[in-house]
């Protein structure tokens, strides 16, 4: 039972950061109409020039260690939009009309040179990166009914879980309630309809592309004390991200969320029976390919149609 | 109000408009006729600059750039596109908010735009996907009118629709010449032409013919040669 | 065949520059490693370039081959056994997951297909990892453990890495040009037409799948039994990048692209640049070429050399190829004809002369075989335009050249003769013997030109142009008129030689001249004994126009059953038999 509950609140915080990797993803494909496999790769590069920029601000005694960490966040997510952008108006819009294999092959090239890049100017050596909170994890323990039972959540979880859900609540709202929301969406349902009313929908994309990329950076610097820094430090989660918009369908960008978080519990699951030790990421992915076949809509496909 | 010079759309190799010119006057309808692929919407795309152009597109005596559609409808020329092109993942009401994105003040037009199409007030807060045909269509045409435009751009609005329905759209479109100068694209020629002044007719990419819509419907000659009526 | 020659050649030249370039052999090892991963490449040509099924899993199918080898080397002690049977094994398993994979994978298109691919592919790389192998595998048994590692393994690892590939390369090759192929092709250049035609898509497309997961598996075993090391990693998300890479770069169209792909990612680092750049940079050099050739160069390095060996460089291929050929020596004579104009002649023998006129793109060579003809003096001619003979400026007119042949017999004080005309030349010889009947005593015509004009097609002009303009084509074309003596390399080379040497203006313009050619109404006079004959599988000239052109001159037709257009080649001794014993000594 334990067991169970600690695979959940693992899993949850785990999951959502997947989840809002999926979003950008589904974002952009929904959108820009490509599967960006360079989309964590990028905001890896973006969590180096954090690092750096936290250790230049400590370096020169402009900062101590936590602030020049949040002095630094901003200088990643700007770094993450900025590639979003350039991506878009240097590469993207030459190939937008030829076909959408050209866009993903893009997306691969890019992949090799961000990782090359880091690997280049950085090093493929793993760097250590702060937590956002830190100090030591809280214990919840049952009593009575439920003696016995011992729960830790760690303090970045609960940083990780707040930071996402404000995330999710905001872009709810952003795509719900805004100008560039609902352009954001009209673009992705319907181009030709979207132009008709004067968006502009080239730079709907290149919006797209910055937004969905910064917040693959939040991912990274929420992960990154995880999984430390290193050039290959998103992959996964790049992939469970693609995963999870996956399980979204890719249509309902929120559904990108709750995939996430369906992927991360999963994973924490899979890893209590023994037998399936190690086997976790495995099984996500050969699942995959059966939700592809038999929900391509995701799971949480509405009634609604997608009409002409 | 619209003066068209020389307009040219290309596609690759392919030579959709090859170099068209045409006006339309304050308070006027008036239609484009001929066949599948004759350049129609390729025309359109061209006039608002969704598609690339060459040639002089002027609007109230002043030249377009037509880099992107936001600056024709910026200034007043708004597409109605061909098959709907609504958003079906969006309610009515952001359908129509959506139409007011460069132009036009929502909370005010989109009143009169619920008393042209009642049916749209009342399923308002529905998803556009789910609407009938019928329905989508006048959505489509009230999202054009919600940004009150100047020149209105009509893109085969009839395509698809039960006879009643078409008769009530070509009444609404024919009350609309009070507001605003009308560019009807349209197969249906008879209905076209029955509420315009005048028809322009393309063949291949080219205006093979012009003049009073009236003169036009009793041509028995030209609607036998381009309309296949 | 020749291409696989070619190819093959190719590589071991490239192996011998490479030796004598580093003096050493290890640079042949790297060698094999490309040839390794031009496998591999070859099934991505075939999946993604010809089916158009966009497959970021292949890496898995290759770490299947590579593991199963090392897996039964290991069980089973002795140096072949395990290494069969376990590149036996993966080949097998690689299909079963191909087909486990395929079967529902390839219902999805484009993005979700890639999806699913990469999932399977990292799917399986996270598996193999939790399997109990040790990580990495080492100590594989070589391919070649009989031979002491050193420089003999590597030259020897080398050839026979090529012979796989030439294997391999000829399978891939049979496999596309067989009606698989093209329903390959069809999958990728449009779903709804393939159905239409009757395809069984899923099949075929399962099938695709299948053929090019057992590239890679094979791929994967050669890897293991090569390198000696595997690790889950070697085919991880990155191999998968560079399968990709190698085809985009390489080219993805021709399986030729494999192999220049697999030598342009996996060689060239090992080869150079690992030496003239920093570590690391090697992965954003590729990332920038990947996109450089999906935004320039779309088609790939093998495509693009395609076409340019196509378009640009047949002009001066054949500009070569026919002044070496004219170079050639030909026990020849000249004779003058019109306005100082020199005709190219070879003569035979002793008795009445048989004046051979050659056909459209012909020479005197055509005749070659049937030359010695007891009693006869034989000519043969290079007609104007043609072969050695002068250019004159007219070419589309028949009556030109005949009149040039009229002066050749006169000049040769031959007074009249006998006149056999293949093709082009029948209609040379038909116009010869009608306006200067004096000068013919008999006329044998050899799958002529009908009298009536041979009518263009709707499209001769592009083919004409092609046969012009393309060495290959021309080829062809030839090959096709020499009917089953096409299968003689020599002749066929030598025939498609002389065919360089006619003035390249006449192409059309002799088409032309063949479509207005008329002489129904003057040969309403014609009385000069006359044999058409005609091969029965002539793909040319129907049985109808010869038909009508026997008619017409009041001829005999006899039909030669399975010969094509030229008997003078095709059956030279029933050739001569037929004019010693025939209608040219009897009249009719």
């Amino acid at each position: 039972m334990s067991e169970l509950l600690q695979a959940i609140t693992i899993g949850i915080p785990q999951g959502a950061l997947y989840g809002l990797m999926g979003f950008g993803i589904a974002m952009i494909f929904r959108s820009a109409g490509t599967l960006n496999f360079s989309h964590g790769y990028s905001a890896m590069v973006s969590v180096l020039i954090t690092l750096s920029a936290m250790q230049t601000f400590i370096g020169l005694n402009l900062l101590d260690g936590r602030s020049a960490l949040f002095a630094a966040i901003p200088v990643g997510l700007i770094a993450g939009a900025v590639f979003g952008v350039l991506i878009d108006l240097l590469l993207m819009r030459r190939v937008k009309h030829v076909s959408p294999a050209s866009m993903l092959m893009i997306t691969l090239g890019l992949l090799l040179v961000f990782e090359g890049a880091a690997n280049l100017i950085w090093s493929p050596d793993y760097e250590s990166f702060p937590r956002l909170l830190p100090g030591s994890p809280f214990i919840f323990e049952g009593i009575g009914l439920f003696e016995g039972i011992r729960v830790v959540f760690r303090r970045n979880d609960i940083a990780v879980m707040l930071i996402a859900l404000v995330i999710s609540v905001s872009m709810a709202a952003l795509m719900k309630y805004t100008k560039i929301g609902l352009a954001i969406r009209a673009r992705g349902q319907d181009p030709v309809g979207a132009q008709s009313v004067g968006i502009n929908t080239n730079r709907v994309d290149s919006i797209v592309w910055g937004l969905s990329i910064t917040l693959a950076v939040v991912v990274g610097i929420l992960i990154a004390p995880i999984t430390r820094v290193h050039p290959t430090m998103l992959m996964n989660t790049q992939l469970l991200g693609i995963t999870a918009a996956v399980l979204g369908g890719f249509s309902s960008l929120f559904g990108a969320i709750w995939g996430g978080l369906m992927i991360g519990v999963l994973e924490r699951l899979i890893d209590i029976v023994p037998a399936l030790d190690g086997y976790e990421t495995a099984i996500i992915f050969f699942l995959i390919i059966l939700i592809l076949v038999f929900k391509p809509n995701g799971l949480f496909a509405g009634k609604v149609g997608r009409k002409a | 109000m619209l003066k068209v010079s020389d307009l040219k759309v290309s596609y690759g190799p392919i030579h959709a408009v090859k170099g068209i010119s045409f006006s339309l006057e304050e308070g006027e309808i008036v239609s484009i006729l001929g066949a599948n692929g004759a350049g129609k919407t390729s025309t359109l795309f061209g006039l608002m600059g969704i598609v690339k152009s060459r040639g002089l597109v002027e609007l109230k005596g002043e030249s377009l750039k037509r880099k992107n559609s936001t600056e024709p409808t910026t200034k007043g020329m708004v597409l109605c596109p061909e098959n709907r092109r609504i958003f079906p993942e969006l309610n009515v009401e952001e359908n129509l908010r959506l139409g007011t994105f460069v132009r036009g003040n929502f909370a005010e037009n989109v009143q009169s735009v619920y008393e042209l199409f009642p049916i749209l007030r009342e399923r308002s807060r529905q998803l556009a996907g789910s609407l009938s045909g019928g329905e989508q269509q006048m959505l489509a045409v009230g999202r054009a009118l919600v940004a009150s435009p100047e020149v209105l751009l009509l893109d085969e609005p009839s395509l698809g629709l039960a006879p009643v329905i078409v008769d009530e759209m070509f009444r609404v479109l024919k009350g609309l010449r009070e507001k605003m100068s009308v560019l009807l694209v349209e197969q249906n020629a008879t209905k076209a032409l029955s509420i315009s002044d005048r028809a322009y007719v393309m063949q291949n990419g080219s205006i093979v013919h012009s003049g009073n819509a009236d003169a036009m419907l009793n041509d028995d000659s030209l609607r036998k040669a381009y309309l296949g009526m | 065949m020749k291409r696989i020659l070619l190819l093959g050649s190719g590589i071991l030249t490239a192996g011998v520059i490479a030796f004598l370039l580093t003096g050493g052999t290890y640079t042949l090892g790297n060698l094999s490693l490309v040839l390794v991963w031009a496998i591999a490449g070859m099934g991505m040509v075939i999946i993604i370039g010809n089916t158009g099924q966009l497959s970021l899993g292949h890496a898995a199918f290759m770490a299947i081959g590579a593991y199963s080898t090392a897996t039964f080397t290991e069980l089973i002690p002795g140096v072949y056994g395990g290494m069969l049977l376990g590149t036996l094994v993966g080949l097998l398993i690689a299909t079963v997951f191909a087909l486990l994979i395929g079967l529902p994978a390839l219902r999805l298109r484009g993005y979700y297909l890639a999806i699913a691919t990469i999932a399977f592919g990292v799917g399986m790389e996270q598996a193999i990892r939790a399997m109990p192998f040790p990580n990495p595998v080492y100590n594989i048994p070589h391919i070649l453990s009989f031979t002491r590692s050193g420089p003999i393994r590597d030259v020897a690892t080398f050839v026979l890495m090529t012979v796989l590939f030439l294997l391999f390369y000829a399978i891939g090759l049979v496999i596309l040009k067989s009606p698989f192929g093209v329903k390959f092709r069809m999958i990728r250049d449009s779903q709804v037409a393939a159905r239409s035609y009757g395809t069984n898509l899923a099949a075929n497309k399962l099938q695709a799948f299948i053929v090019s997961a057992i590239f890679c598996a094979l791929a994967g075993s050669m890897y293991a039994v090569t390198q000696g090391v595997i690790q889950p990693v070697t085919f991880g998300l990155m191999a998968a990048i560079d399968l990709l890479l190698i085809i985009i770069i390489g080219g993805a169209i021709l399986l030729e692209g494999g192999l220049i792909g697999a030598f342009i990612i996996v060689g060239l680092p090992a080869l150079v640049l690992e030496e003239l750049v920093p570590p690391g940079s090697l992965t954003l050099i590729y990332g920038i070429l990947l996109i450089i050739f999906v935004i320039a160069l779309p088609s790939g390095i093998a495509t693009e050399l395609y076409v340019i060996w196509n378009r640009k460089l047949q002009a001066p291929y054949m500009a070569g190829l026919r002044f070496l050929h004219r170079l050639k020596p030909v026990k020849g004579n000249l004779a003058e004809t019109l306005e100082g104009k020199q005709m190219h002649y070879v003569e035979q023998g002793e008795g009445p002369v048989l004046l051979y006129i050659h056909g459209n793109t012909g020479s005197h060579q055509w005749f070659r075989e049937v030359m010695v003809v007891p009693g006869y003096r034989t000519v043969a001619i290079d007609l104007m335009n043609f072969g050695r003979s002068d250019r004159i400026e007219t070419t589309d007119n028949i009556d030109i050249y005949a009149d040039h042949v009229a002066a050749f017999i006169d000049q040769l004080g031959i007074g009249s003769c006998y006149v056999a005309g293949h093709s082009f030349g029948g209609a040379v010889a038909i116009s010869l013997a009608i306006r200067y009947p004096q000068k013919v005593r008999r006329m044998l015509l050899i799958d002529s030109a009908p009298i009536d004009g041979l009518p263009l097609g709707d499209d001769s002009e592009a083919r004409i142009e092609a046969l012009r303009r393309h060495y290959g084509v021309l080829k062809s074309a030839i090959g096709k008129v020499m009917g089953s003596r096409s299968k003689d390399r020599r002749l066929h080379s030598l025939l498609t030689k002389e065919a360089l040497l006619m003035k390249r203006e006449a192409y059309f313009n002799h088409a032309l001249a063949l479509s207005e050619f008329d002489y129904r109404e003057s040969a309403a006079e014609f009385n000069t004994p006359t044999l058409v004959i005609r091969g029965s599988l002539d793909p040319l000239i129907s049985d109808d126009q010869a038909r009508r052109t026997a008619d017409a001159l009041g001829a005999e037709l006899r039909i030669f059953e399975n010969i094509s257009h030229a008997l003078i080649i095709e059956d030279p001794e029933a050739f001569k038999r037929l004019v010693v014993n025939f209608d040219m000594n009897e009249g009719k």
